[in-house]
């Protein structure tokens, strides 16, 4: 998990295979990162494989952060996992778009 | 334990998750040999881990010696993966489904595994067999998902 800072928005890129083993590893650090009440960007590129546990990890953070008043956009999903997130209408609850520049733009919108 | 023929793979986890990533090379290979593609690789991946990550978690006893077998085969056709353990009885056809997604939330956080088996496979069935005999492995639940290709 790669995390930084640009023009005060949190952007997460998440790597590997978000199943059981994956999210055990990052999920409390993710939710550090979310956590923190800024908007978060969380790109989703270097993710190669998404079950259930993580996209219960996004509902769980995504509320987090809404709670706080930040926004939570996921981008730049591989053709595997966007299909989970379809399948699961994750994008109902979350905004999910093509590319970071997409991701700012449903920030400052 | 593994077996892996033309068009058939056959896997038998014990009650460690972490026996999930040590399959998947077998079922990486599998989907090579069985050209599956990609999209269907995906899904496959996703229903085992569902599958076989709510037997070790819920199914079975901490620290039990149980098990879980796959059986993987693929025609032209069709894709069909046979799930069976000897964990605690359970129907997942049973499971009410959860509401669809709506609101960030009201959006629920449990039951989403079995609502993803559901909608990624073309036919579930599940079967509570008779956990009788003396010694060996004596599946309790078998689950059949098939995916037509």
């Amino acid at each position: 998990m790669d995390h930084s800072e640009i023009d005060g928005v949190t952007r997460v890129a998440l790597e590997g295979r978000l199943d059981t083993a994956g999210v055990s590893l990052i999920e409390l650090p993710f939710s550090a990162q979310v956590g923190g009440g800024k908007h978060v960007i969380v790109d989703l590129s270097g993710v190669t494989f998404l079950a259930s546990l993580g996209v219960r990890m996004f509902i769980s953070t995504g509320r987090v952060a809404a709670a706080r008043g930040a926004k939570m956009v996921l981008c730049a999903p591989t053709p595997e996992v966007a299909e989970i997130i379809d399948v699961m209408g994750l994008g109902e609850v979350l905004p999910v778009v093509a590319d970071e520049g997409a991701a700012f733009a449903h920030i400052r919108d | 334990m593994v077996r892996l023929d033309t068009g058939r793979l056959v896997l038998t986890l014990h009650n460690d998750i972490g026996e999930i990533a040590a399959s998947l090379p077998h079922l990486q290979a599998f989907g090579e040999s069985a050209q599956l593609g990609p999209r269907l690789q995906n899904r496959m991946e996703v229903v085992f881990e569902e599958l076989v990550s709510n037997a070790i978690r819920h199914g079975f006893v901490r620290g039990s010696q149980q098990t879980v077998r796959v059986d993987a085969a693929a025609d032209e056709r069709e894709l069909t993966l046979v799930f069976e353990d000897d964990g605690a009885p359970f129907d997942l056809l049973a499971t009410p489904a959860p509401e669809p997604l709506a609101e960030l939330a009201t959006a629920p956080e449990g039951g989403l595994g079995v609502a993803l088996v559901t909608r990624l496979v073309s036919r579930l069935g599940y079967e509570a067999l008779a956990a009788d005999g003396d010694g060996g492995f004596h599946p309790v639940n078998r689950v059949t998902a098939v995916f037509v290709r």
